[in-house]
């Protein structure tokens, strides 16, 4: 579905290189998480997969179903079905929740060449996906992330992540910050939204979330590469171990 | 009608202009509006005129019918106008005095110009809870003077909401506000695509609890200059002031925001904020801001702010990330940063968005 090849890339601003020479592969219908030491290029690579122009491919690709995204923007990026569910969302003032997720929900519709979904039934559906993810209805009339704790933003992404339906869903560090009951309800909602036609990948530095989301691969990522991939049980292995453990184990 | 210009009418009252050297006035082109000709242009028939308004043409004014609780009056120009601490200040034929007393209401002071129009009121508020609307309009080569001198009883309180909008002219309007024991003042001041637009605004918080909050949004495009000079003055213990301005600045635009604060030495445990917000969308626009603070009281909070960049690329990149396309990426961020001024400007936002659309 996605497929990375040798992937080279650089802080634009100062041609830092960030990403050196790395594959991965996302499979549809799998669950994929990232593991890896702070500084290893984890949120980068979720960035850049996802179009922010602070981050320069220098070398290598990312294709979609067999198509580079390299050319494409962010928004671009977004509306071929790329998700990014951030570390630390924006707040926007002014921006009624439900309003905001309706712009972008028929952004997506009008770039499939598809009729803007009517307000009133894209509201019965924005309750409909609250009870799934049992995310408070309170959320939808609140301003975008404004006054949000850090767990209610994390939250608010996976209720983004659940209305756009993107095929490719990167969650960055979304268990960072997370009660036990939320992180609960974050992994319960994860579950939820896998399906065959779409793919997740979990970037995170603890094996608690997968514990509740038990992925199907697991790749440690160190100094801008993938350096192993394996099943859950890397996870744990890694989690006793610890990266010193793990280096010195290689 | 005859072409004159400000610097006529200055020697005409043997004054001085304002002096480029002078701290409040050093980024205001003063001769550009010194040498600008203005036509003085005879009074054409007054519009009919709404209750509780007043209309000023020109150098004229006329009002609608008032409500028994508000009174005007004329009387006569002090014999001696001046530039004090050089504002232009010319002589008047008259002054309106404008008095509240238990009225709980609206006002609305209307201000056009063609030519040259200059008005000096003195509003006096008793016992009142008033919300003040002004409404700037002029053309191009003219010129608004407008003197507006509050004073606020014990218990007061008084708003006044400026809307100034795609003016071509140029306007220097004064503002001196004088706040009693436990009243209120609040003032938000809009400059939407105006081409000269300076507003000063003195505010003596004299007795203790008096309060003031100040809000300004400006919107420049092509060539607008927009001022903002502001000096709170607190003068009494536990007097609070707020201060929030903020500009969206473009294509060969000034701004400037100058706020002082100063903390009289007996005027302890005050408590004064100011902030002001300026976002550059492009390399052409400038901005000049200058929060100011002079503090003579040892207990006190008094502190300010200052930010000027362009929209943050991060939130520009989660909206992107989204599916929104760069223009309406950058319109939700926008409003999202006025959005608070916005607030205080209450339903007077019309202009204000078409400005903003303008913009983007």
């Amino acid at each position: 579905m996605l497929t990375i090849n040798q992937l080279h890339a650089t802080i634009t601003e100062t041609e830092t290189p960030i990403i050196k020479g790395l594959d991965l592969t996302l499979e549809p219908g799998k669950i994929h998480a990232i593991m890896g030491p702070n500084g290893s290029g984890k949120s980068t690579l979720s960035k850049l997969i996802a179009g922010d122009e602070q981050y320069t491919v220098t070398s290598g690709d990312i294709q979609l179903n067999g198509q580079s995204i390299l050319e494409w923007d962010a928004t671009q990026r977004a509306l071929m079905g790329i998700f990014l569910a951030f570390q630390y969302p924006i707040e926007i003032p002014g921006v009624p929740n439900d309003e905001f997720l309706r712009m972008a929900y028929n952004a997506k519709q009008k770039h499939q060449g598809l009729e803007p979904m009517d307000p009133l039934v894209f509201q019965d559906h924005l309750q409909n996906v609250c009870q799934q993810l049992s995310i408070p209805e309170s959320f939808l009339e609140r301003e975008l992330n404004v006054g949000f704790s850090g767990g209610e933003k994390k939250r608010n992404e996976l209720l983004q992540l659940a209305v756009l339906k993107p095929a490719v869903a990167i969650l960055d560090e979304t268990d960072s910050g997370l009660d036990i009951d939320a992180l609960k309800h974050v992994a319960t909602g994860i579950r939820s939204l896998r399906q065959p036609t779409n793919t997740f990948l979990l970037i995170t530095h603890y094996q608690r979330l997968l514990t509740y989301v038990e992925p199907d691969y697991v790749h440690i990522m160190m100094d801008g590469r993938i350096v192993e991939t394996g099943d859950k049980s890397l996870a744990m292995a890694l989690d006793k171990s610890g990266y010193d453990g793990f280096v010195s184990a290689r | 009608m005859t072409a004159i210009t400000l610097a006529d009418q200055l020697l005409q009252h043997n004054l001085t202009p304002p002096q480029a050297n002078h701290e409040d006035w050093c980024y205001y082109d003063v001769s550009r509006v010194l040498a600008t000709p203005l036509t003085q242009a005879v009074a054409k028939p007054h519009r009919e005129v709404e209750p509780n308004t007043l209309y000023f043409f020109n150098d004229t004014c006329v009002w609608g019918a008032l409500d028994p609780a508000i009174t005007v009056t004329k009387q006569a120009a002090p014999p001696i106008a001046s530039t004090q601490n050089p504002f232009v200040q010319l002589k008047k034929d008259v002054t309106i005095q404008l008095e509240c007393q238990q009225f709980n209401g609206d006002i609305t002071l209307i201000y056009e110009a063609d030519g040259y129009q200059s008005s000096d009121v003195t509003l006096t508020g008793t016992d009142s809870t008033v919300r003040v609307h002004r409404r700037f309009i002029n053309t191009q080569k003219s010129l608004q003077n407008n003197q507006l001198a509050c004073h606020l009883t014990p218990g007061t309180s008084v708003t006044i909401v400026d809307t100034n909008a795609q003016n071509k002219g140029a306007i220097l309007d004064f503002m001196d506000v004088y706040v009693s024991q436990n009243a209120v003042f609040k003032a938000i001041n809009t400059a939407v695509l105006c081409a000269n637009a300076r507003f000063q605004s003195r505010v003596y918080l004299n007795q203790e609890t008096a309060q003031a909050t100040l809000h300004g949004l400006s919107i420049n495009g092509c060539g607008d200059q927009s001022f903002y000079n502001t000096h709170v003055h607190h003068n009494a213990p536990n007097t609070q002031s707020r201060q929030l301005f903020k500009s969206l600045n473009k294509n060969d635009s000034v701004f400037e925001y100058n706020g002082k604060v100063s903390v009289a030495p007996k005027a302890q445990q005050i408590d004064s904020y100011q902030l002001n917000q300026n976002i550059i969308l492009d390399e052409y626009a400038a901005v000049h801001s200058r929060p100011q603070l002079f503090i003579e009281a040892d207990d006190v909070q008094c502190s300010h702010g200052s930010t000027t960049g362009d929209i943050p690329s991060d939130a520009l990149f989660y909206l992107n990330s989204r599916g929104l396309n760069p223009l309406v990426s950058r319109s939700l961020l926008l409003k999202a940063f006025i959005q608070d001024v916005l607030t205080f400007a209450g339903d007077d936002t019309a202009a204000i968005m078409d400005g903003l659309d303008h913009i983007i």
